[in-house]
């Protein structure tokens, strides 16, 4: 009779951890985020201010292009260069365009190259044309 | 309803002992030892004291979490007084401890459906809309986990301590 208590004890025991472990793990899933992490996009004026800011949540094969196109209004690209974003248009002559900034420095790709992680601070900056450089 | 010093003193125990078990376990979900305790202190001390026990551990417990309100406090004190009412009323003599560890599921959902009153059936502007399907999908897990983690812990725990329980009445009383 003991024996057979003890045998029912352990078989509804190993069934409860089960069930205590499956829900533990069910739970600790659904915390974890749906992304991969977060990448600041701002639109930056010709006098320093900003025309739009976001934060962007990316997954790990997301491209910044595409999450930048997906974010923001007005976004073309031509040849690989962004030409046009919220209501800037570069002109024609080129006299003002968008250059770009990763985390405050000038990035020497384009955006299709541009490598980001959590945290990354990507700035479309319209800068103006200076044709003297003297 | 007279209460000794020495009762007294078993209570404020009593209640040390399920306010920081629960303190202790706080950092996994749901996994407490709070079922067990309570149904060995409702067989053991009887309804009242236990009630006493019940009433004194929710406030703590709400004051410390934060929803010290009427909005949570009388229905989490409902969810746990009913293991006393229970137990007293109908297992009193219960000493199966596979009843009472089915018990310990059973008082683990009341406790937790408790709280659809206040998430539910009354309206609050912070949680409205939350409808009880969509209540109960998000609480199942947390569900389970109180009710097995009771089921095991009574299983095994139940008999262990109702034997140092005993002992220590007895040299209390003695």
């Amino acid at each position: 009779m003991f024996k057979k208590n003890l045998i029912l004890k352990i078989v509804l025991s190993v069934i409860a951890l089960g069930a205590v472990v499956l829900c533990v793990v069910l739970l600790h899933n659904s915390f974890k985020p749906d992304y991969d992490g977060i990448i600041t996009v701002e639109v930056i004026d010709l006098d320093g201010s900003v025309i739009n800011k976001k934060e962007i949540e990316f997954k790990e094969n997301d491209q910044l292009m595409n999450l930048i196109e997906d974010n923001f209004n007005n976004v073309t690209y031509q040849n690989g260069m962004i030409m046009s974003v919220e209501d800037y248009n570069t002109p024609s002559d080129w006299s003002t365009f968008l250059s770009i900034y990763v985390n405050d420095e000038m990035s020497p790709v384009g955006l299709a190259d541009i490598v980001f992680t959590d945290g990354t601070k990507i700035s479309l900056i319209i800068t103006e044309y200076i044709s003297d450089w003297s | 309803m007279h209460l000794s010093i020495k009762d007294i003193v078993i209570i404020a125990a009593c209640i040390s002992i399920v306010f920081v078990q629960e303190q202790l376990l706080s950092f996994l979900p749901n996994i407490q030892l709070t079922i067990l305790l309570l149904i060995l202190y409702s067989k053991k001390l009887g309804l009242i004291k236990t009630i006493i026990i019940v009433i004194i551990h929710s406030f703590l417990d709400c004051l410390v979490t934060g929803s010290l309100n009427l909005y949570y406090f009388p229905f989490m004190l409902m969810g746990w007084l009913l293991i006393p009412v229970i137990i007293n009323l109908f297992f009193r003599k219960t000493e199966s401890v596979i009843t009472l560890s089915i018990m310990g599921i059973v008082f683990a959902l009341l406790y937790s459906w408790a709280y659809i009153i206040p998430n539910v059936l009354i309206p609050n502007e912070s949680i409205s809309n939350v409808g009880l399907i969509n209540y109960l999908a998000a609480d199942i897990t947390f569900e389970i986990i109180l009710a097995s983690s009771s089921f095991l812990s009574i299983l095994w725990l139940y008999n262990p301590c109702s034997k140092v329980f005993d002992k220590i009445l007895k040299d209390v009383y003695k």
